[in-house]
């Protein structure tokens, strides 16, 4: 019996775990965007992050959720030739600033010390909740920067660094707030896989674009703006996301086997120790999209056509079709939908229940535990 | 302390002291010939840095220059009005300038100078930009070789009105027609810093342009860089020019260095490239009355880096092309952020690619300086009075009486203060009297003066006088020829930095004084070749007519690089044998070279801000005269009579 009990509770934890390593938890999404770096000669940096702006966005993450923090205002440099625009591709097809941006921390308020509070919350009162990263522990974040850097550093605004511990901290302290459940950290810099090296809290998935001692390239310039529009990393990057849609299977993994040194002229790095799942069963869209946990019922739409033909296909002769038949097909597309339903209320229930069995499966492990140990 | 005492003791036993003492003179002469060499080092490989664009903002011919076909035919319309009006009166010619740049949309003025010489300018006060700072292009009426600049004329006419219509603008554009790129342009740009009203805010950049030709077409481009007072623009702008220039296929050629040369990258070719830098910078801001010049030294001083274009040969790219390498370097000079600072302000350049940095070459003049300094001490250690030549060295025997001390400085001031006024009022003399009147006056003042530091210099060989033998007189001697050689060093020392190679070559023309001895009368016959070999007046000359024969080293290097006798012929054939030294007006000519120098030299600091008279008259020039002096005196006794008598 009693040799029963610890299987049975052994059992229930490892089911636990189970759950807890293939399937994301995560109910909200938000993305850090930083620039760090300032001057007209810089202008691709500006671009790539607002292409990462402009990816999240189309791919379900509100405004509200991202944090987007832009350190020059290129598109009204004087020097651009394209007044009030910043494009990410010398043929100027996608327009990256347009009328529809939100940034929210500009210029040289583009500071480290800005971007270790907006990580740790750490603000006084009087901090807009619009500037803040209002985030749970059911968030997963993605971060994503861009800028000069070094051997453990990244330079903000010609003025400042921030170095790979003040990062890992400023994480940690995040892990210890519980103000996310995942993070997936991205940066594009000379160095670049240096900066995550010194991460050590847990449930935190970092790429970079080029090793120690490597240079980070642009990948080509605008001769009318005069130039380089994109770095290389994010160029491919942004090169595979393009693919995607909202509801992609696409995964991390399918995302960091398209890094190729051929294509970056880095060696783009991936740090996986810290995260808990295995990167085939992780979704792009869990960090860089908003993806509802919802489907959607196929509802048979052409009731015309319903109407008028037999379940064969063949048309009915009929000028007038039996009201009888028509009750029939209509109770039909109601059961369908009715079915439909079900399924989503089942999906939900299923959802509350993974949760639920979760507890359950606790509570039960606890209750047989404390059973064994009172000798029961 | 052991190990001490006991060298203490060696140096004592083998008296290596006053070995010591007594080489001082080697010594000197070895340090300058160390600096000669170190120059002649520096062209050889591993010496010398390719350039590299340090500051990553200007991100030259990045962008696609637009300046092409259409343009031209503004630029062939522009010119054929400039050639139709270019005997106009000025006043008719500013009007049909700023017609057209009003028309366009430059504000447009008119500057008129002390000597009633006119500039026409225009500012167009960017849009975008937040009005502080401007970017200026210059194209003079008249290059500096004195030939009308239609080329130039036509083709700035054509760029402005082509800037004006790009967006991208973040400094103001000026652009500068005067009547000559000399004394009329600089009245303009320190009238500009100080008494203009309407400005376009500092000045990053200056770009002149001298294309004196009417064709479609030229072959490559002379970019001149030197500023007065060794002062030269930013490395980075010169770099941004030569690879612009070189991107859009054209070859650079620096300091006048001929066609076929441009391809050489060898040591002579090197080494000649920075002899003729050297000598550029030296005697930069030293201009004739009129012309002359490279076109860069008008801005020189107000901080702002200035490069001058030489369009040269009449085939080959299109005049567009030329446009194109100046649009560029104004969008490089636009995307800067800050004033250029990132890289060189002083180096020397071997070919338009290659440099030597400060660091590298300043050596050779702080052993040159070094020199001086070693001989000073060397004349203080009584090395100079050949009456000691068979005595040896005791230091305690070296004796400085007061009297004697005060009344060797007391000689030396007075030098040294004669020579000042001497040479101020020189200056004050070119700035009353004009030059253009009284050229006759002048050619006597600089021939005189030339032929009275001639025969001077003989004086030793001719003086016949004896003088009672004195200790106090042998010590004055010392006194006054051990400090001015002293005060010679100190300020060739505190040149250098600023002007190297004026410190340099005056270090080099006033070695010989090192050698200067002094005796009884009968035994300073030498002093005369020294005397001469170092007078300023010689250089003066030398410098005067090679200027006006145009000697070119390249024709030396070469002759020397591929000898061969039908090459020697003929040069020696087009060079000499060719040329009708006789003839009058050719020497007239000729013999107007040092007078147009020394011209230039004095009137260098009121038009210019040159200094280099003052660096002469002020430095040199006494120190000569005091060797002159001493040489002079006949000094009986050596140093050490007076304790050999005791």
């Amino acid at each position: 019996m009693k040799g029963f009990k610890i299987f049975w509770s052994a059992f229930l934890l490892a089911s636990c775990f189970a759950l807890n390593t293939t399937e994301s938890r995560h109910t909200n999404n938000w993305a850090v965007l930083v620039s760090t770096s300032r001057f007209w000669f810089n202008y691709r940096h500006m671009a790539n992050v607002l292409s990462m702006y402009r990816t999240v966005k189309r791919l379900g993450i509100p405004d509200s959720q991202i944090i987007l923090m832009l350190s020059d205002d290129i598109a009204c440099n004087p020097r651009n030739a394209f007044p009030g625009f910043v494009f990410n591709n010398a043929d100027r097809q996608l327009e990256l600033y347009g009328d529809n941006i939100e940034v929210d921390y500009r210029g040289y308020e583009v500071t480290v010390e800005n971007f270790i509070r907006l990580l740790t919350d750490r603000w006084p009162e009087e901090q807009p909740k619009s500037k803040r990263l209002l985030t749970d522990e059911h968030s997963n974040i993605f971060i994503y920067m861009t800028g000069h850097g070094g051997d453990e550093f990244l330079k903000f605004q010609d003025a400042e660094e921030i170095s790979s511990y003040d990062i890992a901290d400023a994480f940690e302290e995040m892990h210890e707030k519980k103000r996310y459940n995942e993070i997936f950290f991205m940066i594009d810099t000379c160095q670049a896989n240096t900066m995550y090296s010194k991460f050590y809290s847990p449930n935190i998935l970092a790429v970079g674009s080029s090793d120690l001692h490597e240079s980070s390239y642009s990948h080509h310039s605008d001769t009318e703006i005069g130039v380089a529009v994109i770095d290389r990393f994010t160029y491919f990057n942004l090169e595979f996301l393009e693919k995607l849609e909202k509801d992609s299977k696409s995964t991390l993994q399918d995302l960091v086997d398209s890094y190729t040194f051929e294509k970056i002229h880095s060696n783009a790095g991936v740090r996986t120790d810290l995260f808990q799942r295995n990167l085939s069963d992780v979704l792009i869209t869990d960090f860089l999209g908003n993806v509802q946990q919802t489907v959607v019922d196929n509802v048979e739409d052409d009731l015309l056509y319903l109407t008028n033909h037999d379940k064969q296909g063949w048309s009915r002769n009929s000028s007038t079709p039996k009201i009888l038949d028509i009750e029939e097909q209509r109770n039909a597309s109601f059961f369908n939908q009715n079915k439909s339903m079900i399924t989503l209320g089942a999906c939900e229930s299923n959802q509350i229940s993974s949760t639920k069995l979760l507890t359950i499966g606790s509570v039960i492990t606890a209750l047989l535990f404390f059973a064994n140990y009172v000798k029961i | 302390m052991a190990l001490l005492e006991t060298i203490q003791r060696k140096i004592n036993k083998y008296g290596l002291l006053p070995k010591l003492v007594r080489s001082l003179p080697k010594i000197s002469t070895l340090l300058t010939i160390l600096g000669v060499l170190w120059t002649l080092m520096l062209p050889l490989d591993g010496q010398f840095r390719a350039t590299y664009i340090s500051e990553n903002a200007l991100m030259p011919s990045q962008a696609y220059s637009f300046f092409r076909e259409s343009e031209w035919n503004f630029v062939r319309g522009y010119r054929d009005q400039i050639i139709e009006h270019i005997d106009d009166p000025m006043e008719d010619r500013h009007e049909m300038l700023s017609s057209w740049l009003k028309t366009i949309g430059y504000k447009t003025f008119e500057h008129e100078s002390h000597n009633g010489s006119r500039t026409t300018y225009g500012i167009y006060h960017v849009p975008k930009g937040d009005d502080t700072e401007a970017m200026v292009i210059v194209a003079p009426w008249t290059t500096s070789d004195g030939e009308k600049n239609i080329g130039g004329l036509a083709l700035t006419m054509g760029l402005v009105r082509y800037f004006h219509r790009l967006s991208i603008w973040s400094k103001n554009i000026i652009v500068v027609f005067p009547e000559d790129g000399q004394d009329t342009l600089r009245n303009w740009v320190d009238a500009y810093h100080t008494a203009l009203d309407e400005t376009g805010g500092s000045m990053e950049s200056a770009i002149v342009i001298e294309y004196p030709s009417e064709s479609d077409e030229l072959d490559y481009i002379e970019v001149n860089y030197v500023g007065v007072n060794g002062q030269l623009p930013n490395l980075d702008l010169v770099n941004c020019a030569v690879m612009i220039s070189e991107h859009e296929g054209f070859k650079v050629s620096l300091h006048n260095t001929p066609k076929g040369q441009l391809w050489a990258n060898d040591y002579p070719s090197r080494l000649t490239t920075l002899l003729k830098g050297l000598y550029a910078i030296a005697t930069a801001g030293l201009l004739p009355e009129s012309g002359g010049g490279n076109g860069c030294e008008a801005f020189s001083g107000w901080n702002v880096q200035t490069l001058a274009f030489k369009a040269k040969g009449t085939e080959g790219r299109d005049i567009t092309t030329l446009g194109r390498v100046i649009e560029a370097c104004f969008r490089a000079v636009n995307n800067l952020l800050e004033k250029f600072h990132q890289s060189f302000f002083f180096y020397l350049l071997l070919t338009p690619n290659n440099f030597v940095s400060i660091g590298n070459y300043l050596p050779a003049a702080v052993l040159t300086a070094a020199s001086f300094v070693i001989s000073s001490l060397s004349a203080l250690l009584t090395n100079n009075n050949v009456n000691n030549k068979h005595i040896s060295f005791n230091d305690a025997a070296v004796r400085v009486d007061t009297l004697p001390l005060i009344y060797g400085l007391l000689l030396f001031a007075t030098v040294t203060v004669g020579s000042i006024f001497c040479g101020t009022m020189l200056m004050w003399f070119s700035s009353t009297v004009s030059f253009a009147d009284n050229n006759k006056l002048y050619t006597m003042l600089t021939w005189g003066l030339i032929l009275t530091s001639t025969a001077v210099s003989t004086l030793p060989l001719v003086l016949r006088y004896k003088l009672q033998p004195s200790a106090a007189i042998s010590q004055i001697v010392r006194i006054a020829n051990g400090c001015s050689l002293f005060y010679l060093a100190f300020a060739l020392v505190s040149l250098l930095v600023l002007d190297f190679s004026l410190s340099l070559l005056i270090s080099l023309a006033a070695f010989p004084l090192t050698f200067i001895r002094y005796g009884a009368l009968s035994q300073n016959r030498k002093n005369s070749i020294w005397l001469i070999l170092s007078s300023p007046f010689l250089w003066l000359t030398i410098v005067g007519v090679a200027h006006k024969l145009e000697f070119q080293l390249d024709v030396v290097r070469n002759l020397i690089q591929y000898f061969s006798l039908p090459l020697l012929k003929r040069e020696l054939q087009t060079k000499i044998f060719d040329t009708d030294w006789l003839n009058p007006a050719f020497i007239q000519n000729v013999l107007q070279g040092p007078v147009e120098l020394f011209y230039g030299l004095l009137t260098g600091y009121r038009r210019f801000q040159t200094w280099t008279w003052m660096v002469i008259s002020f430095a040199w020039l006494p120190v000569w005269i005091m060797s002159l002096i001493i040489t002079c005196i006949d000094v009986q006794i050596g140093d050490f009579e007076k304790k050999k008598v005791n």
